[in-house]
């Protein structure tokens, strides 16, 4: 007994026990047939768990011989055999998936994906919801063929595929971090997710990329994950709050004055090159002298401690952050660097209308980081209005694009006919020479070209109303 | 025309065609571009409209049948709002009953809402006849005010194949959402794609009683529905292509379900082993998220024998009435 049971497999063990549960009682021939174990193996895992079976009455057989003995599972024996396969598969080599299970077909894998997306993109302020999502974003994982890290079971995913997991996998491992309140791990998560943001760009669509990307760029991390140019005066400074930062030689194209500096924890780097300069100012005096040297470097984060520095560095285009509490601005310092190197001068299109992060502005408090238009017009509340209304630019930004479809004499038409107070017919029809009668046709024809536009249609659920609502607002904005 | 009058209008000359739909390809066209054109006829008074779009399809030279069937259309007219309101009574009876039966149904009252758009709803590429209503149950305002069943028409679209889908449509909003124990929510794939399935096969159950007009056109025209819309997601613009795709993944869980209780059948009980549970686990009060991550992780122990056998093993223990269907909706 002891030498049979040896030679079962633990998938072997795993198959039967699981058969053993989805059924209400069994022969060993069935079972082994509807396992494809063999009857031997079937017997063998059978006898080394009979406590938990009931041996049921036999039945009547058909042939000669004694008829073959039923079984039947233990309602209080379950906890048993559950602890019997976990421990099995615990013991299992790392690619035990495809022996025990079938690859999932394309469209449910990437259904799975999808749902794992979305369950990061809904995120919660709830802790304990927020672990579930993360849980799904996993589970789902693991329903399209992928493991928690994003690695594929099922042999070669297609490319796009094994991208998007890559990326999933990533996101939910930053999620999971920041629910964790630990530094180091957020910092890692974050570091090892930001070189997949680029390549999961060319597998989603813009509206499941972003809410990823923010998960990512927005999480309370500490590493930078592009090279920085700082000023000389302030490299030590700047040395304190990311120990990790090393200097480099790169004399070519380097501007006088600054170190070409790298985080060490960036194991991909997003860019080669610097993405922002870094500068730190002691009072106002030096804003003014420094800032003509300055003029024409990537964008700039100055930090300081006073106020008054801020205000003409601001009206000179930098990024700044008010420092008051070292966490604070290293994480905020981060942010605005991670962004930038994640997007460049531009936020995707979906944002556009939103425009570049001109201005970090900080509170004081960690993991506040807002984005504003405008340092010197946008209290603080407006500031964080502008990320809270993202979806209202969106809209902006999908119907400013659908529009530009339209022919002229169609964006014209719209334009009119949503002015405020409203533009008589008569006026339509003589400011673009054409008959009254067919103002209304043509409307009609251009709503139905808006609301069919690819850009659109996501956003509205085809209501006529809706959709001439969105462009008195675009046309108000 | 007003979408508020054309969809009567067409409602009625579905409801009248109920019979020769499939057998008349001829009428099937010309009734599409009479359809089609509503909002382009200038008639103010919906009678006028009607007698106008039958003397059309009349000189279109449309098949027999489907000529001697419109002789009666004049009279569907005025009792398209008595179909409605009949189709409506005899699902909520049917589902109140059956929610009392193996669950419980708390609701107070329900009301059924009518409005009309003149656009379609959905960016599907539907075939014609499809996706002229859509349903959803709106949020209350107040705990205590009746849940409404909202059909919205989209007389373009409105053709037989719609009208016939009806019932299904009511099947789904009363079953899967007026007595959910959970938020509503369109990416909720337990609600949306696993109780659709459960109200699709009670809707086929309960066809003659809902539609007695021509029940197999409802089962028909429900299935291609339920299974049409689960299949068309890929492409779709946002948010159509996450929720189907959720959607999706729910009814991936509760066939999987289905299949793994269907050695536990009995066949004295009815109805079937899913559609019971599935009655008591829309009544387990549960947050979005508990919903997702139930299904998610059934989809994911298709592939994990740990969690099939915690599953397989809660099951049994429900089957067995030890344990109650909230055990199974948290099983790990």
């Amino acid at each position: 007994m002891a030498q049979a049971l040896a030679d079962v497999t633990g998938v072997e063990t795993i198959k039967t026990l699981v058969a053993c549960l989805g059924v209400p009682d069994f022969t060993v021939d069935e079972l082994a047939q509807q396992t494809g174990v063999s009857r031997r193996t079937v017997d063998t895992v059978v006898r080394r768990y009979q406590y938990a079976f009931d041996r049921l009455p036999s039945g009547k057989q058909d042939g000669p011989g004694r008829p073959p003995v039923r079984w039947r599972l233990r309602s209080n024996y379950l906890d048993e055999v559950l602890a019997a396969v976990d421990s099995h598969q615990s013991a299992l080599d790392a690619d035990w998936r495809s022996e025990v299970a079938d690859a999932p077909g394309r469209d449910s894998a990437e259904a799975s994906l999808i749902m794992a997306a979305a369950a990061l993109a809904r995120g919660s302020d709830d802790a304990e919801q927020a672990k579930q999502l993360v849980a799904v974003a996993r589970n789902s994982l693991g329903a399209a063929g992928f493991g928690s890290d994003g690695s594929p079971w099922t042999g070669q995913p297609d490319q796009e595929l094994a991208g998007r997991a890559r990326f999933i996998a990533a996101v939910a491992d930053v999620a999971d971090a920041c629910l964790s309140d630990d530094q180091q791990r957020i910092d890692q998560a974050q570091a090892r997710a930001i070189p997949h943001l680029e390549d999961a760009k060319r597998y989603m669509s813009a509206t499941e990329w972003m809410p990823l990307a923010q998960k990512v760029l927005r999480a309370p991390g500490t590493v930078l994950s592009a090279p920085v140019l700082v000023e000389k005066s302030s490299v030590s400074y700047f040395r304190k709050l990311f120990p990790t930062l090393r200097a480099f030689l790169r004399k070519k194209d380097m501007p006088t004055g600054f170190v070409f500096m790298a985080d060490a924890r960036a194991e991909q780097p997003a860019s080669s090159t610097p993405v922002m300069s870094l500068l730190k100012f002691k009072n106002s005096a030096e804003t003014k002298r420094k800032w003509v040297d300055i003029a024409g470097l990537p964008d700039c984060v100055v930090v300081s401690k006073k106020t008054e520095v801020l205000e003409p560095a601001a009206e000179y285009g930098a990024h700044f952050i008010l420092h008051r509490e070292n966490e604070a601005a290293k994480i905020e310092i981060a942010n605005v660097v991670n962004w930038r190197a994640a997007w460049g001068d531009e936020l995707p299109g979906a944002v556009t209308p939103v425009a570049s992060p001109r201005v970090l502005r900080a509170s004081g408090e960690p993991h506040t980081a807002r984005y504003a238009l405008d340092a010197g017009a946008v209290p603080d509340d407006q500031a964080q209005m502008a990320w809270e209304e993202l979806p209202v630019a969106e809209r902006h930004a999908a119907l400013g694009e659908a529009l530009s479809h339209l022919p002229p004499q169609g964006q014209q038409l719209m334009a009119l006919l949503v002015e405020d107070p409203p533009v008589p017919y008569a006026d339509i029809s003589a400011r673009l020479g054409i008959p009254v009668g067919s103002i209304g046709p043509m409307r009609a024809r251009y709503l139905d070209k808006l609301r069919r536009d690819p850009a659109i249609a996501a956003l509205i659920t085809g209501e006529l109303d809706t959709l001439i609502d969105m462009l008195q607002i675009h046309q108000a904005g | 025309m007003y979408p508020g009058d054309a969809w009567k209008v067409h409602a009625a000359l579905a409801h009248q065609l109920l019979d020769t739909w499939p057998v008349c390809p001829k009428a099937q066209q010309v009734l599409q571009s009479e359809l089609e054109d509503w909002s382009l006829r200038t008639e103010d008074n919906a009678e006028k409209y009607l007698r106008l779009i039958t003397r059309r399809l009349r000189s279109a030279d449309i098949e027999r049948r489907a000529l001697h069937a419109l002789d009666g259309v004049q009279d569907e007219f005025r009792q398209v709002d008595e179909y409605l309101r009949s189709m409506f009574e005899a699902a909520l009876v049917l589902t109140r009953d059956c929610y009392q039966g193996w669950a419980d149904w708390p609701v107070a009252s329900v009301d059924l809402g009518v409005a009309a758009v003149s656009n379609p709803v959905y960016p599907d590429p539907a075939s014609f006849g499809e996706l002229g209503v859509v349903a959803c149950v709106p949020p209350r305002e107040e705990p205590e005010a009746p849940a409404i069943v909202k059909l919205t028409f989209v007389p373009g679209l409105l053709g037989p194949p719609s009208w016939a889908s009806v019932p299904y449509l009511l099947c789904h909003e009363l079953i899967c959402h007026v007595n959910q124990a959970a938020p509503m929510s369109s990416e909720d794939p337990f609600a949306e794609g696993w109780m659709d399935l459960v109200a699709l096969q009670l809707h086929n159950q309960w066809a003659e009683k809902i539609f007695p007009w021509a029940p197999a056109l409802a089962r028909s025209a429900a299935t291609r529905l339920s299974d049409g819309v689960l299949r068309r997601w890929r492409g779709l613009p946002e948010p159509h292509m996450r929720t189907r795709a959720l959607r999706s993944q729910g009814r991936e869980a509760a066939q999987w379900i289905q299949e793994k209780l269907g050695p536990f059948h009995d066949p004295s009980k009815v109805p079937p082993e899913l559609i019971r549970l599935s009655l008591q686990l829309n009544r387990v009060s549960a947050t979005v998220a508990d919903r997702l991550e139930f299904i998610s992780k059934i989809n994911c122990g298709r592939s994990n024998p740990r969690l099939q056998a915690s599953l397989l093993a809660r099951l049994r223990l429900w089957l067995e009435n030890i344990e109650k269907a909230d055990r199974v909706l948290s099983f790990t």
